[in-house]
């Protein structure tokens, strides 16, 4: 008797084999697949991530034109704020003579060379109400002021605009 | 699936970057800038100021203007921390709920709000840029920051439109970003000199998983207190010269720091530097100037005990971790004063080893948080990192010379392939001589195989088509494959990885390279002139020969002359006669070929006229083609022939 229900189970399990193989082999398959799909949307990602990239770079390029002359001019200004100071330091008996006229001169070649690259300088006056947008508010000792009513008391430094984009702000006391 | 963003949400700075085609990359903000100063303000006009913005209307508003929040966030008012920055800082730090609040304008704020501010303005800026939603971000705290300080870091991001994936340690971050995550039973010191703060971190890798052991550091030490130093001496040197007080100036005052700060920074590169300020001051004998010299030898004496107070916290956290120096596998540098010379010595010098500096000290936190991100969506896999090539593969060509093919740091899988000819006429193979290094002649490289491609039909030198092709698939298995163009046949070898070389090898192949860099060059430039003179020789040579007697032997004279003179000098020393004397053949065959030129130009017209009409001369000229092919292939050092003598 258990003999026969030996032979009964081993032809039962033979004929489950190949069923238990095949659901083995599609469930394989299965994953692979899945992992198939997720390396094919990998894929497709790092490609689109790559062309976006490529785009930036492209849009930074046209740009690096601009930063270049951003990054040129804001070399110069401190140059011609020095200028600047030297040649509000001269007596004005002599603001004639001819070398500090010479220097002057020098000083608007500075200026003229920032113009036909772009560079404008930002109309700042006293009184002007502060704006951190265009203006940097520096500390100013000499006063003891706890309250500020956010009007411009000094220009100490010019502010300069490279086509909109203030490049640097003016530097500025405010009261 | 938006990209998770990766903060560095500092103390004094900010920034934030994003993995893009698997690498990080830092994302500027609006302004252009790619940190962004963790400043927040409240405007007279009741405007709500971030970043930039805040700091140029500090000085204004100094009650309004809140900055270090970080020292405040998750902490409790009595924390020695709070009650330290309540008498530093100028707003105004209350209780509230055993916590703290900050007042500004006339309400009170938590931290994490001050936070979530700057945090907004981030996302935003990075929406702008990218053009696309960020929803996610992951945010990175120091190692000390304990369960509630974290906490509320998560809460700001959350306050700001935020979901926080994961909060995670600086140091790690930085560990992160230098693909150390990945190393095995590791032991990774970090040092981190930021503007205001110093950490040092050492941490345990292992099995992808990074372990904190200890930390230590001093919360008031950075950056800014070298500046100080420089602007203290500065001052000093004046009054010295000029016996005028600057620091009671609060307009030069500006100058000087602005100067002392572009001073430390060049000295990280220059040996001196000038500080250079006209009219900085003005007295009653009239305007001064700042003029001096800042050597890097006085400003490391200068700073040298800020330097050294930095190894006290890191011998702490070593022996707290229960380590000595000798277990330290790599040292990771984070923060922009990891730069000066006299700070990186200082590193070396204490552990022995060089630290990692290649991965931009300003930008390494937020790089490893975009990397931390880019692995939780599943874009960093193990499966994808990509390695390159330490050394420059190639082969050698005609004269011993090494022709690169695949440079140095190129990004495997790739592939590159270039064509080759012969150097000689009816030379019937090509010798394929593997070489791998950064030196200009082959001997000087390693040797990685040869095979050689035979079967070439018998053809004039420089006529043979060879494509050569590398080929290193992801596991860095070499490929190296010759076929000829005409025929199809083609041979090949395969180089296995493992070529044997350890980093130092690595890494003196590439100092032999530096050090020999002119010599070589001069070598290389000898033969390629030698080459150059050969093939004009043999060129002009054979198209005299060809022209027959279409030349007479009156113009003939000349190149003869010029052919001669060169072959006497070109197996000499002299690259300058060698080039002199090619250039003066060169002129003279020129006429030649001028000549048979035009001759060929007249007898086509006069074919043109009798045939089709639609003849051109340009086909026509067969001599003058090849001609100037070869001279091309010569002159041209991509085209390189090879060299056949060495595979007997």
């Amino acid at each position: 008797m258990t003999e026969e229900k030996k032979t009964e189970e081993n032809i039962a399990e033979k004929k489950e084999a190949p069923i238990k193989e095949s659901k083995k082999f599609f469930k394989k398959a299965e994953k692979h697949e899945t992992k198939e799909e997720e390396y094919l949307l990998g894929w497709k990602r790092c490609l689109a991530d790559f062309e976006n990239y490529k785009k930036r770079q492209q849009e930074n390029q046209k740009s690096l034109g601009e930063y270049l002359k951003e990054d040129s001019a804001l070399q110069i200004l401190p140059v011609i704020d020095n200028f600047r100071s030297a040649t509000e330091h001269v007596p004005e008996e002599q603001k004639e003579v001819p070398w500090v006229t010479g220097i002057m001169y020098i000083q608007k070649q500075l200026e003229d060379i920032l113009k036909e690259n772009g560079v404008t300088e930002m109309e700042v006056k006293i009184g002007d109400e502060f704006n951190p947008s265009l203006h940097e508010a520096i500390a100013d000792n000499t006063k003891d002021e706890k309250e500020f009513s956010n009007k411009i008391a000094r220009v100490i430094l010019k502010g300069y605009k490279l086509g909109e984009k203030v490049i640097r702000p003016a530097r500025v006391v405010v009261e | 699936m938006a990209k998770i963003l990766g903060i560095d949400l500092g103390t004094t700075n900010s920034a934030m970057a994003v993995v893009e085609g698997g690498s990080p990359n830092i994302i500027e903000n609006k302004e252009g800038n790619r940190t962004t100063p963790s400043m927040i303000a409240i405007s007279k006009s009741n405007e709500r100021l971030v970043g930039l913005l805040a700091k140029r209307q500090s000085v204004t508003n100094p009650n309004n203007t809140l900055y270090s929040i970080k020292r405040l966030i998750g902490r409790k008012f009595e924390d020695e921390e709070v009650q330290r920055d309540l008498k530093m800082l100028p707003y105004k730090i209350v209780k509230a709920n055993g916590g703290v609040k900050v007042v500004m304008g006339d309400k009170e704020y938590t931290p994490q709000e001050i936070s979530a501010m700057i945090l907004s303005k981030m996302k935003a800026d990075a929406e702008e840029k990218l053009g696309e939603k960020i929803t996610e971000a992951v945010i990175t705290v120091p190692a000390y920051f304990d369960d509630a300080q974290r906490k509320a870091t998560k809460e700001a991001g959350e306050i700001a439109g935020l979901n926080v994936r994961r909060i995670i340690n600086e140091p790690t971050a930085a560990a992160l970003a230098y693909g150390f995550n990945k190393k095995k039973d590791e032991k990774i010191a970090v040092y981190d000199l930021g503007g205001g703060t110093f950490d040092i971190s050492i941490l345990e890798v292992s099995e992808d998983t990074v372990e904190v052991k200890s930390t230590n550091g001093d919360t008031h030490l950075g950056g800014d207190d070298f500046d100080q130093i420089i602007i203290r001496w500065i001052i000093d040197e004046f009054k010295k010269q000029e016996a005028i007080d600057l620091s009671k100036d609060s307009l030069a005052l500006q100058r000087i720091k602005e100067a002392a700060e572009k001073a430390k920074i060049e000295l990280s590169t220059a040996m001196e530097s000038e500080i250079n300020q006209p009219f900085i001051t003005t007295d009653a004998n009239g305007p001064k100037h700042l003029v001096m010299k800042l050597t890097r030898s006085k400003l490391e004496e200068l700073v040298g005990d800020l330097v050294a107070k930095t190894l006290e916290p890191t011998k702490k956290a070593l022996a707290d971790a229960k380590l000595s120096v000798s277990d330290i596998n790599e040292v990771v540098l984070v923060g922009g004063m990891t730069r000066m010379p006299l700070v990186l010595a200082t590193v070396e010098k204490f552990f022995g080893k060089k630290p990692n500096i290649s991965v931009n000290p300003d930008e390494v936190v937020a790089l490893g948080a975009a990397i931390q991100g880019g692995v939780l969506q599943g874009d960093v896999k193990d499966v994808l990192l990509l390695d390159v090539t330490p050394l420059t593969f190639g082969i050698e060509t005609m004269g011993g010379v090494r022709t690169p093919l695949i440079d140095r740091n190129t990004t495997i899988p790739t592939s590159k392939s270039q064509v080759f000819s012969t150097a000689t006429d009816n030379q019937p193979s090509v010798e394929i001589h593997v070489l791998q290094g950064e030196r200009e002649m082959a001997i000087d490289n390693k040797t990685l195989g040869r095979f050689i491609l035979d079967g070439i039909p018998p053809s004039p030198r420089g006529i043979p088509q060879v494509e050569v092709t590398f080929d290193i698939d992801a596991n860095g298995i070499l490929n190296v494959k010759a076929k000829d163009k005409a025929t199809n046949k083609e041979q090949s070898i395969r180089i296995e990885a493992s070529t044997g070389l350890s980093k130092e090898e690595i890494e003196k192949m590439k100092k032999d390279a530096e050090v020999h860099a002119d010599e070589d060059k001069k070598k290389k430039e000898s033969i390629e002139a030698k080459n150059m003179a050969d093939t004009l020789i043999y060129t002009t040579e054979k198209a005299m020969r060809d022209a027959g007697d279409k030349i007479t032997a009156d113009e003939k004279k000349p190149v003869e002359e010029k052919i001669e003179a060169l072959k006497k000098v070109k197996d000499g020393d002299d690259i300058e006669i060698i080039k002199k004397s090619t250039e003066e053949l060169s002129l003279e065959a020129q006429k030649i070929g001028e000549k048979l030129y035009k001759a060929a130009q007249a007898a086509d017209s006069a074919k043109a006229t009798t045939a089709e009409g639609g003849a051109t001369p340009e086909g026509e000229a067969p001599k003058e083609e090849v001609k100037d092919a070869e001279t091309k292939d010569s002159s041209d050092s991509a085209k390189a022939t090879t060299d056949e003598g060495k595979k007997e």
